[in-house]
């Protein structure tokens, strides 16, 4: 009876997720976390003192890429810890927007 | 001496300071051990121009390359010193990493020869305007590039593109961003993180740094001004005279939607396209804007969204149609943005507006999707604009606007003619202030995110420099590539 009930537990879940992903391509694209999302890349160090003691220059500016789904890399150039981590956060949609041929 | 003789020393001197004006080099330091990097011994095969039969040497092909490039557009005077290493940087998965970094390696202030006191000039620009090298020995631009990237593990199949010649493909084409980081390096960066300025002075780019809306400059503000001022999206702006003078060169007429009346809402919208439909760019249409009304029920939640048959095509017909982006939630059929298109179509509208529902972004967002059989053209707008408009539509005031191409107004500029910086109203993703903005059309080199289709010139970037002081070469221009 209780594996039984995991079971439906488990079907009812993977159906929620599989509809949720599936709906309204207007407004649910960029809201939606991807599933198997996972940790980010930190460039915090690149920002930081290193382990010989030598502090980064004033004014540094990181490029930072991603892999779109369709295989293009979309590049984004930041000067802080904070912002590389929004770009690698942020919905594919949206960043790539910013990178698009226009 | 006679005056004749002193004369003549006078003009001998003159001639000489003109041709050795500009003989200053862009010096890459080669800064990677034995067998890494630049000195990598694998062989490859020469692409799209690179000669270069090893890895290591195609690397710092393109490095040279890059550096011609400027050095063909800029007046270095003195040489400036790249410190260039090509390793591997830590942190790289199969999608996403580090590319690269680069930064000016010292900043001054108050030296020989600078314009302006009390602001910070990068090591290079210090150099030049001193004619003289402020730091011998020592290095002036670091760049340091990820070896990883030619790796099966970082960024999966994509890799550095060492050819000349812009076929990149999926590949990342190292050319054009080691053009982007030289520009920082050159100057087009912040000594601090913005808003901070470094010991209370901007940096010669922040003074340039124009808030449209107040029309102060950063330099002129206090750094609770700026942080405001770096969320004022559309209307934060590069101020140089020089930039200003050459941007038609570089960008073409924006596409918009235009209100014309009422006064108070009466100007451009920055608008996201669709990627079906008419091109909004090819099919001028005018006229009133109004509200489309709709049924809340199971296929959209509220009475403007657009996701059944409109109950007042009456209105609508023959007029440009506003409605709300969003839908249902789950698990009901999405409403799509073409679904929208097709219901205004239906009741007869001209053209449809969707004015977004998230209101934390202040880019209007393009809309996916696809529907053959939608012929009206759509746009859409931010959620601030929308109420900007539904505040007079719901007072019953006339709206008359226009989806066109107004060949009055550049993509990427303000009203005033300015080109904007990269100012997102929320903390977005991408470096704030010290790029242009995104809507700037065809892409520049210096927007944050850099565009896979960009050509191997500087474009606004070279009048940007001349603007914080670096001077062109006599007979350049000819690597000024425009679109």
């Amino acid at each position: 009876m209780r594996q039984r009930f995991f079971i439906i537990l488990l079907f009812a879940v993977s159906t929620a997720v599989t509809a949720s992903a599936a709906s309204d391509e207007a407004c649910t694209r960029e809201t939606l976390r991807p599933l198997g999302a996972r940790a980010h890349i930190d460039v915090a160090p690149l920002f930081e003192k290193n382990e010989a003691g030598e502090v980064p220059p004033e004014g540094m500016e990181v490029l930072v890429a991603r892999i779109a789904p369709d295989g293009s890399p979309v590049l984004a150039c930041v000067d802080s810890a904070e912002a590389a981590k929004k770009f690698f956060e942020a919905p594919m949609e949206k960043v790539a927007r910013g990178a698009k041929e226009k | 001496m006679t005056p004749r003789r002193a004369t003549l020393l006078v003009l001998f001197l003159l001639c000489a300071a003109q041709l050795f004006a500009g003989t200053g080099k862009i010096i890459i330091v080669n800064n990677d051990r034995s067998g890494t990097g630049f000195n990598d011994p694998t062989p490859a095969t020469p692409v799209g121009g690179n000669s270069g039969t090893t890895l290591g040497q195609q690397r710092l092909n393109v490095f040279l390359a890059a550096a011609e490039t400027w050095q063909n557009n800029l007046d270095t005077n003195v040489d400036v010193r790249v410190s260039a290493t090509f390793a591997p940087i830590a942190g790289c998965t199969d999608t996403e990493g580090v590319l690269g970094q680069a930064a000016p390696i010292e900043w001054r202030h108050d030296t020989d020869g600078v314009p302006k006191p009390n602001v910070w000039y990068p090591i290079a620009l210090a150099n030049k305007l001193a004619k003289r090298d402020l730091s011998p020995g020592v290095d002036d631009i670091t760049v340091r590039f990820n070896a990883s990237v030619d790796s099966a593990t970082c960024l999966g199949a994509t890799s550095w593109y060492y050819g000349l010649d812009s076929n990149h493909g999926n590949d990342i084409d190292l050319f054009v961003v080691v053009l982007h980081e030289l520009g920082h390096g050159f100057g087009i960066a912040g000594k601090a993180t913005a808003p901070d300025f470094s010991e209370n002075r901007p940096t010669i780019s922040d003074v340039h740094t124009l808030d449209t809306a107040t029309g102060l400059r950063w330099d002129q503000m206090t750094v609770e001004q700026r942080r405001a001022s770096m969320l004022n999206t559309g209307r934060l702006a590069w101020d140089g005279d020089l930039v200003r003078k050459e941007t038609g060169r570089f960008l073409q007429p924006v596409t918009t939607l235009t209100i014309s009346a009422p006064v108070a809402v009466a100007r451009n919208y920055d608008i996201g396209l669709a990627a079906f439909g008419p091109v909004a760019s090819k099919s001028t249409i005018s006229g009133r804007v109004v509200i489309a009304n709709d049924a809340a029920n199971a296929e959209g939640p509220t009475a403007t969204d657009g996701c059944s048959a409109l109950t007042n095509a009456s209105a609508v017909a023959g007029r440009i149609a506003l409605v709300d982006r969003g839908g249902p939630p789950a698990p009901a059929d999405p409403c799509t943005f073409a679904k929208k298109a097709r219901n205004a179509q239906a009741a007869g509208a001209i053209g449809l507006i969707i004015v977004d529902n998230q209101r934390e972004s202040c880019a209007p967002p393009a809309m996916g999707g696809s529907g053959s059989d939608v012929t009206i053209p759509l746009v859409s707008i931010t959620a601030a604009d929308g109420d900007a408009l539904k505040a007079q539509l719901n007072a019953n005031v006339v709206v008359e606007g226009a989806l066109r191409v107004d060949p009055s107004q550049l993509a990427g500029t303000t009203q005033q003619g300015f080109v904007r910086l990269y100012a997102p109203c929320t903390f977005e993703a991408g470096s704030s202030v010290h790029h242009w903005d995104t809507p700037a059309s065809p892409n520049l080199l210096m927007e944050p995110f850099v565009g896979s289709d960009l050509l191997h010139g500087l474009d606004l970037t070279i009048y940007q420099l001349l603007d914080l002081g670096w001077a062109q070469p006599p007979r350049s221009g000819r690597r000024i590539l425009k679109k």
